[in-house]
C-alpha cells in the first residue's frame, strides 16, 4: 500500500467519528493525523524532526475534555458496541484463556473490552498484568509449550514490539504458538507508531497483518490463531489500530471460524508404512516433539498396536512419548529391522513437518538467522537425517497410520506383537532401574556438601511431586539436567525444555505462563530458577503473586552467569594472562543478591538463602503446601556451580 | 607460516587435552607429599574459580576431584606440569575445558598451595542406600506406570 493510500484509509477509518460529528476536539484530532500522514507522503523525514508539540486535540484528549456529541440524549453513549468488544468475542470463541499485557494507550480500547465486555464482565480471556512486554510474550511461550495452544500477549506500539522482540524470537525458534496483538495509534505519540509496525519482527514471526477495517481485524485474529497452530507453529502478530478498537461496530458480526487442516501422509504412504511396521520382527519408533497432546496419544496408540520399542524426547522438551511407558526404552533387542521417526530422525523413514526454513521468504532483508537460513552458522542446525524423510507433519499423519495399521492387523500378528511387547516391557523395566541406580550412584556426590549440590535439589523434589500433576517449566540444562535421570516425564507437558534460542530471561516468565495453564487444570509448576536468568525481568514474580499462580521457584543460585564464567576462564588461560580476574563481569557478588528479599518485595512468600542441605527438604515441603494453596513460593538455595 | 603455527598450537592443545584423558589412572589414592599451604590454596582455589568446574568441595561439577585418580593429580610436579600444558590457542567455539595456568600468572609455589588444598578433599557422600530420599526415589520407580 502506498503512503497516499494509507492517508486515505486512515481518514476513512475515522468516518464513524465524523458521523457522530460534532465534537470540535475530535475534528481537531483528525486534522492532526491527516496532516502528519500527508507530511510523510511528501517525503518528510519525521526522524529528522524534533518531536512535535501536542496538538490541541491531543491536549483535549489527555485532559479528558472531549464531550459527547450534543445530538445524543443525556446518558446516551456515542459508541455502544465498540469494535474491541468483537475482538474479545473472537478471542473468547477461539478459546484464548489469557491475554498478558503491560498497559499502553495504543490498546486502551481493547484493554477496556477485555475487562468490561459482557454482563457479567469478561473473565476469558483474563487480563494478566505483565510488568514487561518481554515477560508477557515469554508467558505466552511457556503457556504455549505446556498446552500447545496460543496465549495472547498485548504489545504497545513500536516500543512494546521492541521490548517483546527477543521473546518473540525465542518462541519462533521454539516453534511455539503465540498470538500477539500490537496496538497502533497514529494520532497520539508519534514515536510509538509506525507505518509497518510488524516489520520490526517480521523475519521471526510466522505471519502478521495490519488490517484496515474492523471486519478485517476480526478475520485477521482468527487467521493469526490458525497460522500459529499450523506447522511450523510460531508466534503471529496482528497490528490493531486504535480507531478500529473504538469504532462503533453497529451490526457487524463475528465471522465464522474455520479450523485449519494440516496435511498428513496419503493413503498409499500409510499403507506402505503400516505394512513395514507389521512385517518387521523388531520395529522401532522414534518420537520427537509432536504438536499437541492428541499427537502424543496417537503415537502411544500406534506403538502399542505394533509392539514397537520407542524412544522419546520427553526429557528434552514437551509433547513426546511418555518416558515410563512400558514400550519406552531400548527394548528386548536393539537389532531393529524397521525404524520409523515422528519428528525425529530414523534409519528407514522419518515424518518431519515443515521447518522454519520454509518461512525464509518473510526474512525480506536477508537477516539470515543461524540454523534457519542456509550457510549462516558454523554450528549448524543439527544432525542430518539418516534415512528417507517425508516432509509432512507427523501428528497429522498419525490418524490414518493408526487406522491403516488396524486394518492390516491379523490375529496371528496381534499375538506375536503382544509377546514382543511383553518382552520389551520387561527389558525396558530392567534397563530403567539399572540406569536409575547408576544415576543415584553419581548423584550422591556432594550430597551433604554446602553449597548444596544441584542434584540434591532435583532428588529432594521428586518424591514430593511424583504423585502430583506437575510441570517442570524451567530449562534444566544449566542445573545439571538431573530431572532427566531422576524424574518420570510421562505427560506431554512434563518438561517444557529450553529457551528456544538460548536467550536469558526466560525461566521465570515461561514458568508464569506454564502456571497460568496449570492453574485452570489443577497442576503445579516447578521452576528451578537460575539466578542470572531471573534478573532480566524479575517483575514476573509479582505477576505470579497477583494472579495466585501455583508456581514453586527454587533458586539455583550459584551467584554467577556460570557458563560464561567458565568460557572467560578458559580464554584467560589460553592467553596466559591468569584466571584470577575471570570473575569480572561473570559473577553476581559484592553484594550477593537476596532472592527471598526480592520475592518478598513483590509480595511472594519464600525462604532462604539455604546453605545447609539438611534443611532443603523441609523447605521444599513448605513451598509445595503454599503453592497448592495458590500462593507461589520462592526458596533461595545457594548451590554448587552446576 | 601463520597457519602452520596455528596447526602446531592446535596439535599441542589436542595432545594436552588428550593427555588429560588418557593418562593411566592409579588404583589407589596418591601418597606423594603435598608441600604447599592448604589454607592459602583454598583462597587461590576460589580466586582462580577452580570451583567453577570442580565444585566448591571437589565433589561436584563437570570434573570432580574426589575419586579422581588421574595421574595428573598424583604428584605436585605432575599437577604443575598439567597446569602448564593446557591449550594456548582458543578454538572457534567457546570452551569449558581446563584452562592453561602459566608460571607467570600462577607461580609454582601457589600451584603447590592449590595442590595441597585439593589433597584435603574427601567424599562426604553417604552410600546410596543410606540416603532416605534415594530410597524414596527407588520406591517410586518400582510403582506401576500410570498413563
Amino acid at each position: 500500500m502506498s503512503k497516499s493510500k494509507k492517508t486515505e484509509s486512515s481518514v476513512t477509518r475515522r468516518g464513524f467519528l465524523k458521523g457522530a460529528a460534532t465534537a470540535a476536539a475530535g475534528a481537531a484530532a483528525l486534522t492532526n493525523v491527516a496532516v502528519t500522514s500527508a507530511g510523510a507522503a511528501q517525503g518528510r523525514s519525521a526522524a529528522l524532526d524534533s518531536a512535535p508539540p501536542p496538538s490541541p486535540g491531543q491536549v483535549e484528549r489527555d485532559a479528558g475534555n472531549v464531550r459527547p456529541p450534543e445530538t445524543l440524549r443525556p446518558g446516551e453513549r456515542a459508541v455502544v458496541r465498540p469494535g474491541s468488544d468483537l475482538m474479545v468475542q473472537v478471542l473468547r470463541d477461539l478459546g484464548i484463556e489469557y491475554i498478558a499485557g503491560n498497559p499502553g494507550s495504543s490498546f486502551e480500547g481493547l484493554q477496556e473490552s477485555i475487562i468490561n465486555f459482557g454482563n457479567p464482565p469478561n473473565r476469558m480471556p483474563e487480563f494478566i498484568t505483565a510488568l514487561h512486554e518481554e515477560s508477557a510474550v515469554t508467558m505466552a511461550h511457556g503457556y504455549g509449550k505446556a498446552t500447545a495452544r496460543p496465549m495472547c500477549a498485548l504489545l504497545h506500539g513500536t516500543i512494546g514490539v521492541q521490548h517483546a522482540a527477543m521473546s518473540i524470537y525465542q518462541a519462533y525458534y521454539d516453534r511455539t504458538p503465540a498470538l500477539l496483538l500490537a496496538g497502533r495509534d497514529l494520532g497520539f505519540i508519534a514515536a510509538h507508531s509506525a507505518n509497518d509496525m510488524a516489520g520490526m519482527v517480521r523475519s521471526f514471526t510466522k505471519w502478521d497483518a495490519q488490517p484496515r477495517t474492523l471486519a478485517e481485524s476480526l478475520a485477521a485474529i482468527q487467521r493469526a490463531y490458525n497460522e500459529a497452530i499450523t506447522p511450523p507453529c510460531g508466534p503471529t502478530l496482528v497490528v490493531v489500530d486504535i480507531e478500529l478498537q473504538k469504532e462503533e461496530a453497529r451490526d457487524l458480526n463475528v465471522p465464522a471460524y474455520t479450523a485449519p487442516k494440516v496435511p498428513g501422509i496419503d493413503a498409499n504412504q500409510a499403507r506402505e508404512i503400516a505394512k513395514a511396521l507389521l512385517d518387521a520382527q523388531n520395529p522401532r519408533i522414534a518420537v520427537g516433539r509432536l504438536r499437541t497432546p492428541d499427537g502424543v496419544q496417537l503415537a502411544v496408540q500406534l506403538a502399542e498396536l505394533v509392539g514397537a520399542s520407542t524412544s522419546t524426547s520427553a526429557t528434552q522438551g514437551p509433547m513426546s512419548f511418555p518416558q515410563r511407558h512400558p514400550l519406552c526404552g531400548p527394548g528386548a533387542s536393539t537389532a531393529y529391522d524397521y525404524t520409523l521417526g515422528f519428528e525425529a530422525p530414523a534409519a528407514q523413514v522419518s515424518l518431519s513437518g515443515p521447518t522454519l526454513s520454509t518461512l525464509l521468504s518473510r526474512d525480506t532483508t536477508n537477516i539470515g538467522f543461524g540454523g534457519i537460513a542456509p550457510g549462516v552458522s558454523r554450528a549448524g542446525a543439527g544432525g542430518a537425517p539418516r534415512g528417507r524423510t517425508i516432509e509432512i507433519d507427523a501428528e497429522a499423519s498419525l490418524p490414518i497410520l493408526v487406522e491403516e495399521t488396524r486394518r492390516q492387523m491379523t490375529p496371528d500378528r496381534k499375538r506375536l506383537i503382544q509377546e514382543r511387547a511383553t518382552k520389551h516391557a520387561a527389558a525396558n523395566e530392567q534397563a530403567r532401574m539399572e540406569e536409575l541406580r547408576s544415576a543415584l550412584e553419581q548423584k550422591r556426590a556432594g550430597w551433604d556438601a554446602s553449597p548444596i549440590s544441584t542434584a540434591r535439589i532435583y532428588a529432594e523434589l521428586w518424591p514430593l511431586i511424583a504423585d502430583e500433576d506437575w510441570i517442570l517449566s524451567s530449562p534444566s540444562s544449566f542445573s545439571g539436567g538431573h530431572n532427566a535421570q531422576l524424574w518420570d516425564h510421562n505427560k506431554p507437558y512434563s518438561y517444557l525444555g529450553g529457551q528456544g534460542a538460548g536467550g536469558m530471561g526466560y525461566g521465570a516468565p515461561a514458568s508464569v505462563g506454564a502456571a497460568l495453564a496449570a492453574k485452570s487444570r489443577g497442576q503445579i509448576v516447578i521452576n528451578v530458577q537460575t539466578d542470572g536468568d531471573l534478573n532480566y525481568a524479575p517483575g514476573v514474580l509479582w505477576t505470579a503473586v497477583h494472579h495466585e499462580l501455583p508456581m514453586l521457584t527454587v533458586m539455583h543460585n550459584n551467584r554467577a552467569w556460570h557458563q560464561e564464567l567458565m568460557f572467560v576462564e578458559y580464554m584467560c588461560g589460553v592467553r596466559g594472562r591468569g584466571g584470577d580476574r575471570g570473575h569480572i563481569g561473570t559473577t553476581l557478588r559484592e553484594p550477593h543478591i537476596d532472592y527471598r528479599m526480592m520475592a518478598a518485595g513483590y509480595g511472594m512468600a519464600g525462604e532462604g538463602p539455604i546453605t545447609d542441605p539438611t534443611k532443603l527438604g523441609a523447605a521444599l515441603k513448605r513451598g509445595l503446601v503454599s503453592v497448592k494453596r495458590g500462593q507461589p513460593y520462592l526458596i533461595d538455595v545457594i548451590t554448587q556451580p552446576r | 607460516m601463520r597457519s602452520r603455527t596455528q596447526i602446531a598450537f592446535t596439535l599441542a592443545a589436542a595432545m594436552a587435552a588428550l593427555a588429560f584423558q588418557i593418562v593411566p589412572t592409579h588404583a589407589q589414592a596418591p601418597a606423594s607429599p603435598a608441600t604447599g599451604n592448604p589454607a592459602n590454596g583454598k583462597k587461590l582455589y576460589e580466586a582462580y574459580t577452580c570451583y567453577a568446574c570442580h565444585g566448591f568441595n571437589g565433589e561436584t561439577g563437570a570434573r570432580a576431584f574426589v575419586s579422581n585418580r588421574s595421574a595428573n593429580l598424583a604428584t605436585e610436579s605432575s599437577f604443575i606440569a598439567f597446569l602448564r600444558a593446557r591449550a594456548n590457542l582458543a578454538p572457534t567455539q567457546p570452551s569449558t575445558r581446563m584452562p592453561n595456568y602459566s608460571a607467570a600468572t600462577l607461580p609454582d609455589a601457589q600451584a603447590k598451595d592449590i595442590f595441597a588444598y585439593i589433597r584435603t578433599f574427601k567424599s562426604h557422600a553417604p552410600p546410596v542406600d543410606q540416603i532416605p530420599v534415594f530410597n524414596q526415589i527407588l520406591t517410586e520407580a518400582q510403582k506401576p506406570y500410570k498413563p
